[in-house]
């Protein structure tokens, strides 16, 4: 092709703009903590200069009263403990790990120095580019992401927090009986017991708060306007005031998959056809394939079903499985197959369950014709039955035909997904 | 500011006054950010980062401030290069940097071939070792000229607006969009190593 300023313009304003970011005004946030910053530097100031005015005389003072004083009970006094300060309540210790933190109540922020206590009703507000550890009581650990505004409520039946903003990854410490952690959002709360999560609260449109929880280890509930979900590890659950709470795999495919097939269900009933299970293949190059698929698991025994082998239909596939919801379930490698631990999602008696399955570097699915080509057939399924296949190229890629013609095509994480309804003999991934 | 009235407003600021204080974040915070941006040549998020830690610093330390050695605007500049180069540190430590054995030679080749000729993927611009290059190449450019390309590729001003902002004529602008222009071009045509770029 033929080199055109135009063309070189446009692309170094796209790499510009994600390599630097566009231009920015400087955040309001700024000037309350520099006023607060001012403040303390003014109070700090004033004390030493009146801590130093008093140490003269003090010392002094102190100088004849010990000499005056008779001798056992001067010992005495040296003996003696040291008082001890009435310990105010406190809910945790926030410790700086970089930047500018404020902490205090509404009106009166002080900047913290290092690590502070924080009592109940004060609030922890990490600035720009800045990152705050939380430690609470019962040895929870919260960091605290830039422009994040957290405060500590109340401490009768386990610790509560209001995060208005911002991002708070937490490890949450078992809980026990009778206690909990709660997250208050302005849409949500979210109780947590013995767990790890993220909890972002931003806005989906401007004026209109989300919450964000991810979670990556434990058991998570989100409630909003009466309603509620529970989440498992690698699950997200999304809320907006007023609205019920929605969740979803953090796994993207899962969610095409799930997507994919209750579009299959609507689809098949339209043309009065059986459902088939729904099918994604991502081309890696090198005609080698990821396919993403539905297993049925059936248990014919009278005792819940808590292992299961997988085994990959070509030797050097990989495969991973996960819950119908998209946790992952843990698998291990066993001869030929994989074993897939499924205590934490047993096959009840006499009753079978799907699972989501991912088999990587499968081969034969594309062909190559030369120059960067490459082919996919499928072939023809017995009849009455309808599939949505969803094949995902790379964004650049050039398709010079697809049959049947495509229901849609779109971009999806920087790929090409090209979805087809079908009646085709799915990819064999296992044996 | 005459010289005569910025030492009367940095004695406000040493006695920590908070109308002298705002008066010296509304006045002094965007010029620095530009200066960040566009001079130094740091992401956004980054740089909001830089000129907050060099008020910060101010705060602890107007006290040293002398004016024999240049204005309040050269000695805030030359705490957020030191505030710039601790957090390259930082950042390195923290997160690792990209150097030249990180980057694949057919997405350099893939860069050189498709920079003046074609639309770049997306999946190429959004990789942190093309970003890493590109932050690399624009480091590597004279400081005027670098100011040049941010305003005019980031900002999307045009040129008699860079002329006015930069207090520079029209014909300067162009001249310097030019050599930057072909400059940075040169570069990521493979003109240059990879390893000279992410020096």
């Amino acid at each position: 092709m033929t080199p055109t300023p135009d063309r070189l313009d446009e692309n170094i304003t796209r790499l510009l703009g994600v390599a630097l970011g566009r231009a920015v005004e400087p955040k309001p946030d700024y000037q309350p903590v520099m006023q607060a910053l001012v403040a303390q530097r003014r109070r700090r100031r004033a004390r030493r200069t009146w801590s130093l005015a008093g140490t003269g005389a003090l010392a002094a003072a102190a100088a004849i009263l010990l000499v005056l004083l008779p001798k056992p009970l001067r010992r005495g006094m040296e003996r003696a403990p040291a008082p001890t300060v009435a310990a105010a309540a406190k809910a945790g210790e926030v410790k700086l790990i970089y930047g500018l933190v404020s902490l205090g109540e509404d009106q009166e922020m002080e900047v913290l120095a290092r690590e502070q206590e924080v009592a109940p009703g004060q609030w922890v507000w990490t600035h720009t580019g800045s990152l705050a550890e939380l430690l609470l009581e019962d040895q929870s650990r919260l960091i605290f992401q830039p422009r994040t505004r957290v405060r500590l409520l109340d401490m009768k039946d386990g610790h509560r927090l209001l995060v208005s903003e911002g991002l708070v990854r937490i490890q949450a410490a078992h809980q026990p009986p009778g206690r909990s952690l709660t997250i208050q959002t302005p849409s949500s709360r979210i109780t947590v017991l013995g767990t790890t999560l993220d909890v972002r609260v931003g806005e989906s449109a401007p004026g209109r708060k989300q919450t964000r929880v991810s979670v990556t280890s434990g058991k998570v509930r989100l409630e909003s306007a009466g309603k509620e979900v529970v989440l498992l590890p690698n699950m997200e659950g999304l809320s907006e005031q007023g609205l019920p709470p929605q969740a979803r795999s953090l796994t993207a495919e899962v969610n095409d998959l799930a997507e994919l097939a209750t579009r299959t269900g609507t689809l098949a009933a339209e043309q009065k056809l059986a459902a088939g299970d729904p099918i994604i293949v991502q081309f890696d190059g090198d005609a080698s394939a990821t396919v993403w698929t539905f297993e049925t698991v059936g248990n014919p025994t009278d005792s819940s079903l808590t292992e299961h082998v997988l085994v990959p239909a070509q030797a050097q596939s990989l495969l991973a499985a996960f819950t119908s919801e998209g946790v992952p379930l843990a698998t291990t490698r066993q001869g030929e197959g994989f074993q897939v631990d499924l205590s934490s999602y047993p096959v009840p008696p006499r009753q079978q369950r799907k699972l989501i399955v991912k088999a990587t570097d499968v081969r034969g699915l594309f062909s190559g014709c030369g120059s960067g080509t490459f082919e996919a057939v499928l072939p023809a399924g017995k009849g009455g039955r309808l599939s949505l296949i969803q094949v995902a190229l790379p964004a650049s890629a050039r398709v010079e035909d697809v049959f049947p013609p495509p229901n849609d095509t779109h971009q999806i994480q920087g790929r090409l997904a090209i979805t087809i309804a079908a009646d085709v003999e799915a990819p064999k991934v296992l044996k | 500011m005459s010289q005569s009235q910025e030492r009367r407003f940095v004695r406000q600021l040493v006695r920590l006054e908070d109308d002298a204080w705002r008066l010296f974040w509304q006045s002094y915070a965007p010029p620095l950010l530009d200066f960040v941006r566009l001079a130094l040549g740091w992401p956004a998020e980054q740089s909001e980062e830089i000129v907050q830690m060099t008020f910060v610093r101010c705060v602890q330390s107007i006290r040293t401030y002398d004016h024999d050695r240049g204005g309040l605007m050269g000695w805030l500049k030359a705490v957020a290069r030191n505030e710039a180069h601790s957090l390259t540190r930082r950042d390195r430590r923290h997160r690792g940097s990209i150097s030249p054995p990180d980057v694949q030679p057919q997405v350099a080749a893939q860069l050189a071939e498709a920079i003046d000729c074609q639309p770049l993927p997306q999946e190429l611009v959004q990789r942190q070792d093309v970003q890493a290059i590109v932050r690399g190449c624009l480091m590597r450019l004279p400081e005027r000229q670098r100011e040049v390309m941010i305003l005019k590729y980031l900002d999307g001003l045009p040129v008699a607006r860079i002329a006015t902002r930069l207090e520079l004529t029209d014909s300067a602008v162009e001249s310097l969009l030019s050599r930057g222009r072909e400059a940075f071009r040169q570069m990521l045509t493979g003109k240059m190593k990879i390893g000279e770029i992410l020096e």
